[in-house]
């Protein structure tokens, strides 16, 4: 047997830590003990600390987070500012488990400058997880005029620029301070997955919730990166054996999230939360917005880091996005989702290929 | 060798060095490395010692720190703390004890914007110490209540020590804060039944000082303690009026600091200087054991022996009272010799699995940790509080008589630790009630 | 060889002055951040990320030098303390030892990957701006290899038995209150 460790920045007991529990015993079952995972949540590298962690080994495998590392992972990091499209299509609680499926599918199969750029930091990319973000705030914003001077935590460029689309203003502060703001009054709304509700607090800071707009999620994940050294010892079955759980692991962990975030919803309103529907006009401005804004990021990203093609890339990630759309429109489990992200990305993989 | 062996034979090397005057940040990178080559390999030691040290650094809740420092600093440097005891001296001066009851006060109100007890204890120290001493009160209840009520310096908040267990513990600061104002107001009011009990047995601790006090004297101390008072009010509002958050609070209230300082007309550029140059010193130095704890947590991590010996601790019995009482019994022994920022460092990597494992509240725990090093600050034989007090009496009072002062507070520190534990709620009332 | 020390001591006070400035920097634009926000409805872009990636590996690497040239590290001394002079002379000359190869060690390895960073000019994201934090890992490499230099003439004059020169007074500080080991 092969041991591996995996470090996540999640804490434990997390939704993030129970999914990689889970992918560790699914991983030694499919491959009859021959992987044998240990999964360290947060004892061993934190999300800041994990490019470099696992580049140098510290961790055997890890959750690398692209938009961290903007300038390590530029290819990967672009693509994960194209959340809000969970907006323009109108995916609402399937935004992420749709994401997840069509980010593996386009970085191991469409992207090869998104495989060199894991290389260069010595390791390869194997799945994704992903959730959908809601707006949360402490007064009614429902119309564009709303919006007007709201002061709002954007956990991202692309909200950013929305939010100044809108009048509002952005304010920073870090993720583990937004519950101080909200119940301060520093911070009028902020943007994070309904999860967060439980695991911040928000439940307690929170007047309402906003469905739909802005839209976007949290979409940049390497959920099990591998240090390449890591990878090429090990053999072709195990390295198939990893793959497939990889795709479980990144499955189990959106499909999670998908859940929580129902239940949690459910909880907010429970505790008398309004769930608001945006106005029209603030639904259109969005729709508007977001258009304009992914022609922003492909010129951004060729001309401030060179990338080359980025507005092919886009197309082409917009495009794998609304076929996936469709693949998970009925998926009941964890293990049907798992199954699509094998079946429909990771299974053609060549393992004595990639990350050599 | 296994992985395990490996790791208890780190830690029996890690003591070795501490025992031998080894820096403890320097002692813990060399054992963490040394530990992570031969677990695992040169490149992932090599590369533990790049990864960590910006990462460590560059953390939003650590660089109030630094800010907080600065602070207490200025306002140590720059006398805005003068008036405090004055005023407290001519309000209380009717109580048995009143001069040292007025010491209490006095370091408790300069604790609100000052985050370390040593700070707390040499401002306090300087003003109160020489003028207990020269109205007759004894030696030992003048040092000893300097010393022990400098210690609230680190419950009420703001607090180094707090943040440092927040930013470890990976727990709010906030909430962290607000239960310190308990643990703090419930010591300041121990310490005070101390000094009415031990006058009461034995009057000639502090004879009465006889001095009448007019109504026009009181208001005047009153208006003298403007400075700290502003700063302090300035703090408040900025807190709960949703202007600032924690963190930011440091920064700003050295510069509140400073703004008062030069309309008083004391901060000058030379002082100011002494109160960078302090903060500096201090945040390297403690920058050099979190390095080194943060690299040592990774090697109890992959050795294993962090959760052997956490699952150990939890094994000695079936009760958590008697683990916890452990754990006490531990911190109050480690605070006899080591300095709090090294001991936390040092072992909340392996404490805080068992408190997690017991069901604890990690905020009520943090205040338990930080009272029981806190005592350690007066505790024999390294005691950090009374050295400070030592240098301020000079050869008027000897160190044995200072600690001998301590004790009876000590006392009441435990009543307080055991109703800490007793009743954990009302440690954790007022987040409650602030943060819902 | 005091001559050196003095030289050195200069040096140390050269980056101390340095870290002052920082504090005071860092005060001020936290300060600043604030107010704006509060007045202007938006603050300083990039305050957080210039605050951590820049102003504390400042005050903290920086002033590594200063805290070693007064002494002033934590350490357990209890037990050393019990020991006759002679032997807690050779245990200084084990604490510059160590103290050596680790800030050489983290001297070389955080140019590295000072250089690693460098290379692809890494940057954070605040609101819409991209803030380049790559230059900030070089403060590291500065910082302790100044240090390794304050503890490297320590070790050489440890076994030459010189007077180092070195200004070890707190003067200029505090004398009663024993910085680096308040809490
Ligand atoms: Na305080
Ligand atoms: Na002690």
């Amino acid at each position: 047997a092969t041991d591996l460790r995996f470090a996540t920045g999640f804490a434990p007991n997390s939704t993030g830590e129970k999914g990689a529990l889970a992918w560790a015993d699914h991983a030694r079952d499919i491959s009859g003990g021959d992987l044998n995972i240990q999964v360290f949540a947060q004892s061993l590298l934190k999300f800041t600390e994990m490019s470099g962690g696992v580049r140098d080994g510290i961790a055997d495998m890890g959750m690398v987070l692209f938009p961290y590392f903007p300038a390590e992972y530029p290819n990967s990091t672009m693509i994960s500012e194209l959340t809000m499209l969970f907006a323009s299509m109108n995916t609402g609680d399937r935004g992420g488990i749709a994401w997840a499926g069509a980010l593996t599918e386009y970085i191991t199969q469409h992207c090869p400058a998104c495989v060199e750029e894991m290389k260069a930091q010595n390791q390869i990319y194997t799945s994704s997880s992903s959730t959908e973000y809601l707006l949360m705030c402490t007064k009614e914003v429902k119309s564009l005029a709303d919006m007007q001077g709201i002061r709002l935590r954007a956990p991202g460029a692309q909200w950013t620029r929305w939010a100044q689309s809108v009048g509002a203003t952005t304010v920073s502060i870090p993720q583990p301070e937004i519950f101080e703001g909200l119940t301060q009054g520093i911070l009028d709304c902020s943007l994070q997955g309904a999860a967060e509700l439980v695991d911040l607090s928000l439940i307690d800071a929170v007047k309402y919730i906003v469905r739909d707009v802005p839209g976007g999620g949290f979409g940049g994940t390497g959920q099990v990166n591998v240090n390449i050294d890591t990878w090429q010892a090990l053999t072709p079955e195990q390295r198939t054996d990893l793959l497939k759980s990889a795709a479980y692991h990144g499955a189990v962990v959106s499909w999670n999230y998908h859940v929580n975030n129902k239940a949690a919803l459910e909880k907010a309103a429970e505790k008398g939360i309004g769930i608001i529907d945006p106005a029209d006009d603030l639904r259109s401005h969005t729709v508007a917005f977001i258009e304009n804004d992914l022609a922003n990021i492909a010129r951004n990203y060729q001309e401030k880091y060179g990338l080359k093609d980025t507005e092919q890339a886009v197309a082409t990630f917009k495009s794998i996005f609304e076929r996936w759309t469709g693949l998970v429109a009925d998926v009941q489990s964890a293990e049907e989702l798992t199954d699509l992200y094998w079946n429909e990305a990771l299974s053609k993989v060549d393992v004595n290929a990639y990350g050599f | 060798m296994s992985n395990i062996d490996i790791g208890f034979t780190c830690l029996g090397l890690l003591l070795v060095l501490l025992a031998l005057r080894v820096p403890i940040g320097i002692s813990m990178i060399v054992v963490s490395f040394g530990g992570l080559w031969s677990l695992t390999s040169w490149k992932v030691a090599w590369g533990a010692i790049g990864v960590v040290p910006f990462d460590f650094t560059a953390n939003w809740v650590l660089s109030s720190i630094p800010m907080f420092l600065l602070m207490g600093f200025i306002a140590y440097h720059a006398e805005l703390t003068k008036g405090l005891f004055e005023a407290a001296r001519v309000w209380l001066a009717r109580l048995p004890g009143g001069l040292a009851i007025s010491a209490v006060f006095g370091s408790a109100i300069f604790a609100a914007i000052c985050g370390s007890s040593v700070a707390c204890s040499a401002a306090m120290g300087r003003i109160a110490v020489p003028e207990m001493l020269k109205s007759n009160y004894s030696a030992e209840l003048s040092t000893g209540t300097v010393a022990i009520a400098g210690t609230v310096g680190a419950l009420i908040p703001p607090s180094i020590l707090l943040i440092l267990y927040g930013v470890i513990a990976q727990q709010p600061v906030p909430q962290l804060f607000m239960a310190g104002f308990t643990v703090g107001i419930v010591s300041v009011a121990g310490y005070v039944l101390v000094i009415l009990l031990r006058v009461w047995t034995n009057p000639s601790v502090a004879p009465k000082v006889r001095r009448d006090v007019t109504a026009a004297e009181r208001r005047a101390a009153l208006w003298d303690t403007w400075p700290i008072l502003l700063v302090m009010a300035g703090i408040f509002i900025g807190l709960f009026g949703g202007i600032f958050t924690a963190t930011e609070a440091g920064g700003v209230g050295a510069f509140m600091a400073t703004v008062v300082g030069l309309m008083k007309r004391t901060l000058t550029w030379k002082r100011f200087r002494a109160a960078a140059l302090e903060c500096l010193l201090t945040t390297s130095a403690l920058i050099i054991i979190g390095l080194g704890a943060s690299l040592f947590t990774r090697l109890l991590a992959i050795s294993g022996i962090g959760s052997v010996i956490s699952d150990a601790i939890l094994g000695v019995s079936e009760s958590q009272l008697v683990i916890l009482l452990m754990i006490v019994v531990v911190y109050l022994v480690l605070g006899c010799f080591l300095e709090p920022i090294g001991a936390i460092l040092l072992t909340l990597p392996i404490v805080l699995p068992v408190i997690k494992a017991g069901g604890h509240d990690m905020i009520w725990f943090g205040l338990l940790l930080v009272k029981l090093l806190e005592i350690g600050m007066v505790t024999p034989p390294v005691g950090m509080n009374v050295f400070v007090i030592k240098g301020i009496v000079g050869d008027r009072v000897k160190l044995a008589e200072i600690f001998k002062g301590v004790m009876w507070f000590l006392v009441m520190d435990l009543v307080v630790v055991g109703l800490m534990i007793a009743f954990p709620h009302v440690v954790l009332w007022l987040p409650k009630v602030v943060f819902g | 060889m005091t001559a050196l020390g003095a030289l050195i001591s200069r040096v140390i006070a050269l980056f101390t002055n340095l870290g002052s400035l920082f504090v005071i920097v860092m005060m001020v634009h936290i300060a600043a951040d604030v107010v704006m926000r509060y007045v202007f409805k938006s603050g300083l872009t990039g305050t957080i990320e210039i605050v951590t990636s820049y102003y504390m590996i400042i005050v903290g690497f920086f002033s590594l030098c200063f805290t070693e040239e007064k002494n002033r590290n934590i350490s357990v001394e209890l037990f050393a303390d019990m020991m006759p002079k002679w032997v807690q002379k050779h245990l200084d000359g084990l604490a510059y030892l160590l103290s050596i190869l680790v800030f050489a060690a983290l001297m070389v390895r955080n140019w590295e990957e000072a250089l690693k960073k460098h290379k692809v000019h890494a940057y954070v994201t605040s609101g819409d701006t991209n803030i380049p934090v790559w230059p900030a890992y070089y403060i590291i490499p500065l910082g302790t290899a100044l240090v390794l230099v304050v503890v490297l003439y320590k070790f050489v004059c440890y076994l030459t038995g010189a007077k180092s020169g070195l200004d070890t007074s707190l003067d200029e500080v505090d004398p009663d209150v024993q910085p680096g080991e308040a809490a």
